[in-house]
């Protein structure tokens, strides 16, 4: 398999599969396919992967792509406005937000998460359902904004604010602190809390989540008055 | 050439399967109409959905409250985390833009 993420804001990802490769996508993701591309759903790894698919964010069929006696391409694209990033499973699991899902090779394996502390679940934007990304092969995973990829070390920390974590190598310990005093967490636009990612990991954050978004887009929308 | 090589393979039995479908739905959709044109089938409909949507406002607010609650003891004992002597760099904050497969350093991981 051959791919290229190409495009701004709004990006595409290319997928060349040779004729014998096949690729996996959410329903929904595929933007478009050359003519000797057939895509066919299925409910990959029976109801109860489906289901927890769908719980997590994504879909409860998947969409099956192959090529038909030769090379073909398809092109997926995001739900949002915002990147795709390419992660190779094969060098370690990713928890990631739901609904990040877009696609990968048939070998990686998308499963339903949950965060471990309530706590955590509770105050630290993401909720109690995640993606577990795990397997071998390429995943792609799309979030809201530009994001931005840290290799943290053991012991290193990133405070996030809420909801801006995109995904997180299964290494890394996720929680909650406090994001400062009385002041901060009045005045501060962050909350009482923020979230911290401690290493040894990869963390990918993220500049503006969905939320934020259609925030920000609310006093733009045209009323009837 | 892309004629050529273009075959085509029959949706008329996915066809037959949506149309039933949509004969499934209208028939649904006329049961309920006809239930609910039954005497006392919609005053009975109209209370149990009263219930059902007190119930679940409920539960919201409960559980609302109960976090409410909640996060100022938690605020409290997280504490605000901070590190000290560790430097950092913005060497280490990498931002995505396009790639591809044939990079030297495909994938995130």
């Amino acid at each position: 398999m051959k791919y290229t993420i190409t495009g701004d804001n709004l990006q595409f990802v290319n997928v060349e599969l040779a004729a014998d490769e096949e690729f996996h996508s959410q329903a929904g993701a595929m933007a478009y396919m050359t003519g000797n591309m057939r895509m066919e759903s299925a409910m990959e790894g029976g109801f109860m992967s489906g289901l927890k698919r769908s719980i997590s964010g994504s879909s409860l069929f998947l969409l099956k792509y192959k090529p038909q006696g030769g090379s073909g391409v398809v092109g997926l694209g995001g739900r949002v406005p915002g990147k795709i990033l390419d992660i190779d499973v094969g060098k370690g699991t990713w928890i990631c937000q739901s609904s990040s899902y877009l696609g990968a090779e048939p070998t990686v394996r998308l499963d339903l998460a949950f965060q471990k502390k309530l706590s955590s679940a509770l105050f630290g934007g993401e909720g109690f359902i995640l993606q577990k990304i795990s397997g071998k092969g390429m995943a792609f995973i799309a979030a809201c904004g530009d994001l931005n990829v840290v290799e943290l070390k053991p012991g290193e920390v990133y405070k996030v604010s809420t909801s801006n974590a995109v995904a997180w190598e299964e290494s890394v310990k996720y929680d909650i602190a406090a994001a400062g005093g009385i002041k901060t967490a009045m005045f501060g636009g962050e909350g009482l809390f923020v979230t911290t990612l401690t290493g040894p990991g990869k963390i990918v954050i993220q500049s503006m989540t969905l939320a934020e978004l259609a925030q920000a887009l609310i006093p733009y929308l045209p009323n009837n008055n | 050439m892309a004629d050529a090589n273009m075959k085509k393979a029959g949706t008329g039995k996915s066809a037959l399967g949506l149309v039933l479908i949509a004969i499934g739905i209208i028939a649904i959709i006329a049961a309920v109409v006809w239930v609910l044109m039954q005497p006392g089938a919609l005053e009975t409909l109209a209370n149990v959905a009263i219930v059902a949507i007190l119930v679940i406002f409920g539960i919201i607010i409960i559980f609302y409250a109960v976090v409410a609650l909640a996060a100022i003891p938690l605020y409290a004992m997280k504490g605000e985390q901070y590190q000290e002597g560790i430097d950092y760099s913005m060497d280490d904050v990498q931002p995505v833009k396009e790639s591809s497969s044939e990079d030297p350093k495909n994938g995130t991981s």
